[in-house]
């Protein structure tokens, strides 16, 4: 029991800030990110003696917690984690030949923001906590192909998004006038 | 070099840069950005979008250090609630075990001799439905005392409170809490107050701290609301457990409880001190429908 209790700590805890940074931005609220943190490990503890010690531990939390998560999301009788891709609309501006270089770390998270949920957590999951294709399927219990087509339009729209909004800066309202830190 | 190349070559480049292609095609790609300046730029912008694209999603979570620390602690105490039930298995069943025999030569007396009612247990009438008030109300008062050793006995001694923190854990409608029940009472300074969740409720939840005790005041829907309530008349209700009390008033929709291991005659004043203000907010948020 020591052993295993011990292992837990050691390997789980390993990646709790990982998990909370992930269901931080996914939640977008704070009591409810840390409320399915915490569900997420006591379901990981319970479900130890399943992990196979070797494999991937990281993986298999973010696994249980986007579980956790769309099980959440079905009590609150919202949509459901999982979606169509077909639902997603196009983007309203094509995405730029080149990627824009002249944008803020507010424009970004405005962008991000409005991308549609799947993708979000692709890229959040690949990009910022820098998780393998693998095991971006593995945590979201989807096929390999789907994880990178998801990686794939959300660079897409997230690129289209920021060329909009650096567009519009400078026009009456836009973002630049609130700008105090200036262009990155 | 044709325009279709550098077409293909971008559409592996985010591939490409997280390092997923096979070498061959890793090779290729390099090999055009080594020939081609508008893809090897155009990657070079790629590049520095990901890094503002991290630094941008992580800044506040890395500035949110206090909250992850208190997450974490809590999430361990948690795990440490729900390894000792496995870790007393045995001693568990044995005293299942032990329960039913005695169970059943207590039925079996009481049956045989007709004698008076087996004495209630201490808190919990158990002669009453598990779906009675009083059960549900000595049900609730001891969720406090637990959420009060859980979440505001985890807070390091040197915790201050902090206007804007509280207020961002309080969320707006309990924000103005915080001044209507006021910062200081007696010995006892506010350090600490947020909306936290414990056994599927959500309480809003004030940590008050003097003389090396914790009070804590919580603040739930009230769980009894919908089925009769107790004929109790509108006044302070006292009940202990282990080393706690509680002190809990029911605002009709709401209940009001002040926790803490003070003498049970010293959470009682201290709960007269801060229940009136308290009460008189909740009504304010029950009339305006909240």
């Amino acid at each position: 029991m020591t052993n295993r209790k011990e292992d837990f700590d050691r390997l789980a805890f390993a990646h709790f800030r990982e998990l909370r940074r992930v269901a931080l931005r996914v939640c977008q609220d704070r009591e409810t990110a840390d409320d399915l943190v915490q569900e997420t490990y006591l379901r990981a503890w319970r479900s130890f003696d399943k992990f196979e010690p070797g494999t991937n531990c990281r993986a298999w939390l973010f696994r249980i917690f986007f579980y956790v998560h769309s099980e959440y999301r079905r009590n609150q009788a919202r949509q459901p984690l999982l979606f169509s891709l077909d639902y997603v609309k196009e983007p309203t501006h094509p995405s730029p030949a080149n990627t824009p270089s002249d944008v803020t770390l507010e424009e970004i998270k405005l962008a991000f923001a409005e991308l549609p949920e799947p993708f979000r957590i692709a890229l959040l999951l690949s990009e910022v906590e820098g998780l393998r294709y693998r095991e971006i399927a593995d945590a979201l219990d989807i096929p390999i192909g789907t994880v990178m087509s998801r990686l794939s339009r959300g660079r897409q729209l997230l690129r289209a998004r920021l060329a909009a909004l650096s567009s519009k800066t400078g026009e009456p309202g836009s973002l630049e006038e609130h700008k105090k830190s200036g262009r990155i | 070099m044709g325009e279709s190349d550098c077409q293909d070559i971008r559409e592996l480049l985010d591939p490409y840069l997280d390092n997923e292609l096979l070498v061959e095609t890793s090779q290729s790609v390099l090999d055009h950005l080594s020939l081609c300046p508008d893809c090897a730029a155009e990657s070079e912008r790629r590049i520095e979008l990901r890094r503002l694209f991290k630094t941008a999603l992580t800044l506040e979570a890395d500035n949110d250090r206090d909250r992850e620390n208190i997450s974490r602690r809590r999430i361990k105490t948690a795990l440490e609630e729900e390894r000792r039930p496995r870790r007393t298995a045995k001693i568990l069943w044995a005293a299942l075990a032990a329960s039913l025999i005695l169970t059943l030569g207590l039925t079996y007396w009481r049956v045989s001799n007709t004698s008076k009612p087996v004495t209630p247990a201490i808190n919990m009438p158990s002669s009453m439905p598990a779906s009675s008030p009083q059960v549900l109300i000595a049900a609730m008062d001891r969720d406090a005392v637990e959420n009060h050793q859980i979440c505001a006995l985890s807070y390091p001694p040197d915790w201050t409170f902090d206007r804007q923190r509280v207020a961002r854990g309080l969320t707006p409608s309990f924000a103005p809490l915080v001044d209507a029940i006021g910062l200081n009472h007696a010995a006892y300074k506010l350090i600490e107050g947020h909306i936290c969740a414990y056994q599927q409720k959500r309480y809003a939840h004030l940590i008050f701290r003097g003389n090396g005790h914790t009070v804590s005041v919580f603040i739930e829907p009230d769980d009894t609301s919908g089925k009769p309530k107790p004929s109790r008349p509108r006044e302070i209700d006292q009940a202990s457990f282990t080393a706690y009390q509680v002190a809990s008033v029911d605002t009709g929709r709401h209940r009001i409880s002040v926790v803490s291991d003070l003498p049970n005659s010293e959470n009682l004043a201290l709960a007269k001190q801060i229940l009136p203000q308290t009460i008189s907010f909740i009504r304010k948020m029950e009339n305006a429908g909240v």
